[in-house]
């Protein structure tokens, strides 16, 4: 026998009843050579050079899709941070950068592409004046527009945390969700606020194209919380018959993650080769990315392992044990890994983290200490729309404070729901799912974020 | 191409040949291409004029080959990417004529079984095909779709993959 029945049947197990899928196929594109003094010119070339580049990303990923038997759930591009590419043509008279971001949109409609991401800014030490623009233009560029993504980085380990830069995305945060209020502040579901950011992360809405990327790279993001989740379950119906303790949970999230990791890589070799020779093969990225659907969850994982709800004294460990065996897995299956490469435990994309927070077991104190030991950090997280500026921009600094201290990507996509009380709930849709608004604290930050200027970068960065 | 003396056209090309090999090999003189030359050219029997035609084209053939001119491992790339099987997987309750029926279409498809295997547990069914499709006449799509349309009529479950999905997940 060529393949054995149980290694078919466990494979066509994964994809039928685990929801096994190829979560994202990222198309990177340098768009450095779309540089112009003229905001018209910049326009011209961006939206050309998406077009071309990408015009064949869906249909390629559809077939392989086909032929590799596993559903690719999401086709997307990521671009070179825009505050780099437009820098000259922000500093004309004038120029509005929103209008980029709707080019950025309109190319992406085109393409037929879900989301098109780098509408970003690099600022963790200070902001140019292009990069100014750009985050002052995010509520109106991106509350205007359906598809495009941004980003902006306000820390890193190496440079410390621009508590300036998190007093202003505070500001861009609620205002952002004041001009989408009547969809529940979806625009905040598009803009991602980091520390250590990643240049090759394939999953928005904090993907971009880094500095050191080819002038075209295929990322992929695989999934497969729902095939982790039924392998613990699997063993824990075994105790009884022989000995298991968390090690054995350990290694058998290992065996999972390799299986998960080696399909992402075949899938993303597959389409970067029939994308052209000018499309690089670039990384896998082992996130465990849940979705609302029933048996697709990070938190079930967790509750599988015998918590009784996500947020319980012994989810912070759980976790770390959880992120620490996809990591092993991947590595071992794949030599191209990178990007966030974790665990996401976004609240309203996930099934199991809102009904958690229902219960009262998780709180938005929990959420941030599991953050020091998963991919990112605060992720879809519905908060009162009367929540402060400021008091957003101190848990900007907070979950910052845990990536730069940590060596570690932190990222923040805080939804404050205009006019919802917590307790409330919202409702996104799709793959964003819905929210219950969560308690925030009462006291203010206002006059540590004052302060303002930049954090030192800690002791650790200096490491030459 | 027509040969116009085999004679001289199979010594060239082994010539050739030889040379391509020492040039991967390294540090081997011109004395010993001569030599392999004339070795390879004894052995092949020039004395016999129609088999000598064949050998010369086949040869000819060989040469013009981009195998010939890569390294071994990229040769053994080559055969695994030509390997092209797909595993179909059949579930459903049984009835009669589903193995018949599937097989017939793969059969139709130009498709050529490499293995099978079928198991009924409580009037379950599921089997397990191997195809290997490099001789297919039809491309992969329409061959997936007119597996699933017989599938449907015999009221079956069929899944279609590639068996690199299954390499990359199942062996290491």
């Amino acid at each position: 026998m060529l393949w054995q029945h149980h290694e078919v049947l466990e494979t066509l197990r994964m994809i039928e009843s685990e929801h096994l899928d190829i979560r994202t196929v990222t198309l990177g594109v340098s768009l450095r050579d779309c540089a112009s003094p003229s905001m018209r010119d910049c326009c011209a070339r961006v939206g050309d050079k998406i077009r071309r580049v990408a015009d064949r990303l869906v249909a390629v990923a559809a077939a392989v899709q086909q032929e590799v038997g596993i559903p690719i759930t999401n086709k997307r591009v990521a671009v070179t941070p825009i505050a780099q590419v437009a820098e000259p043509s922000f500093a004309a008279e004038g120029a509005d950068p929103a209008e980029l971001c709707h080019v950025l949109d309109a190319a992406a409609a085109d393409v037929g592409i879900d989301y098109i991401a780098g509408y970003s800014a690099l600022v963790h030490k200070g902001a140019t004046p292009g990069e100014t623009a750009l985050i002052d233009s995010i509520p109106e560029a991106i509350g205007g527009t359906r598809r495009v993504c941004a980003s902006v980085n306000i820390a890193t380990t190496r440079t410390g945390i621009n508590l300036n830069a998190a007093r202003r995305m505070g500001e861009v945060i609620l205002r952002l969700a004041a001009r989408t209020a009547a969809e529940g502040g979806i625009g905040c579901a598009k803009l991602v606020v980091f520390a250590n950011a990643v240049e090759d992360n394939p999953f928005v809405a904090g993907a971009f194209h880094g500095a050191g990327e080819p002038d075209l790279s295929l990322n992929v993001g695989v999934s497969g919380p729902g095939v982790v989740c039924a392998a613990v379950e699997r063993l824990m119906a075994e105790r009884d018959r022989r000995p298991i303790d968390v090690g054995t949970v350990a290694e058998t999230i290992k065996r999972m993650a390799y299986k998960v990791t080696r399909a992402g890589e075949l899938v993303g070799r597959e389409v970067a080769l029939r994308l052209g020779a000018d499309v690089r093969f670039g990384i896998v990225d082992l996130s465990l990315a849940p979705t609302p659907a029933i048996g697709d969850s990070v938190a079930e994982i967790l509750e599988a392992m015998g918590l009784e709800r996500v947020g319980a004294p012994g989810t912070t460990a759980a976790l770390a044990l959880l992120t620490d065996a996809v990591k092993k897995g991947g590595v071992m299956a794949s030599s191209s890994v990178g990007g966030l490469s974790g665990a996401f435990i976004p609240v309203s994309e996930d099934a199991g983290m809102v009904a958690a927070v229902e219960a009262g077991a998780l709180t938005l104190e929990k959420l941030e200490a599991m953050t020091s030991v998963c991919s990112v950090g605060l992720d879809m997280v519905a908060v009162p729309g009367d929540t402060p500026a400021t008091t957003i921009a101190g848990i900007l600094a907070d979950e910052a404070a845990i990536g730069v201290m940590n060596n570690k990507t932190t990222a923040v996509r805080i939804i404050p729901v205009p006019g919802k009380v917590a307790g409330d709930k919202v409702v996104f849709g799709g793959l964003l799912g819905e929210a219950p608004v969560m308690p925030v604290s009462r006291f203010r930050s206002d006059g540590f974020v004052n302060l303002g200027g930049r954090i030192p970068a800690p002791i650790t960065s200096v490491r030459n | 191409m027509a040969l116009e003396d085999p004679t001289v056209e199979v010594r060239n090309v082994v010539r050739e040949i030889t040379q391509a090999v020492a040039r991967r090999t390294g540090r081997v003189g011109p004395e010993v291409v001569r030599a392999i030359t004339e070795e390879v050219l004894a052995a092949l029997d020039l004395g016999r004029p129609p088999a000598l035609a064949v050998t010369a084209a086949r040869l000819k053939g060989n040469a013009a080959d981009p195998q010939l001119l890569t390294c071994l491992g990229c040769e053994q790339d080559h055969q695994a990417a030509r390997q092209d099987r797909v595993v179909v997987t059949a579930t459903g309750h049984n009835r009669k004529g589903i193995v018949a029926r599937l097989t017939a279409v793969i059969d139709d498809c130009g498709g050529d079984i490499r293995d099978i295997s079928q198991t009924i547990v409580n009037d379950y069914f599921t089997m397990i095909i191997v195809v290997d499709v490099q001789s297919a006449r039809c491309d992969y799509a329409e061959f997936r779709s007119r597996v699933a349309e017989t599938a449907a009529a015999v009221g079956v479950e069929v899944m279609l993959m590639r068996d690199k999905t299954l390499a990359a997940m199942q062996r290491l």
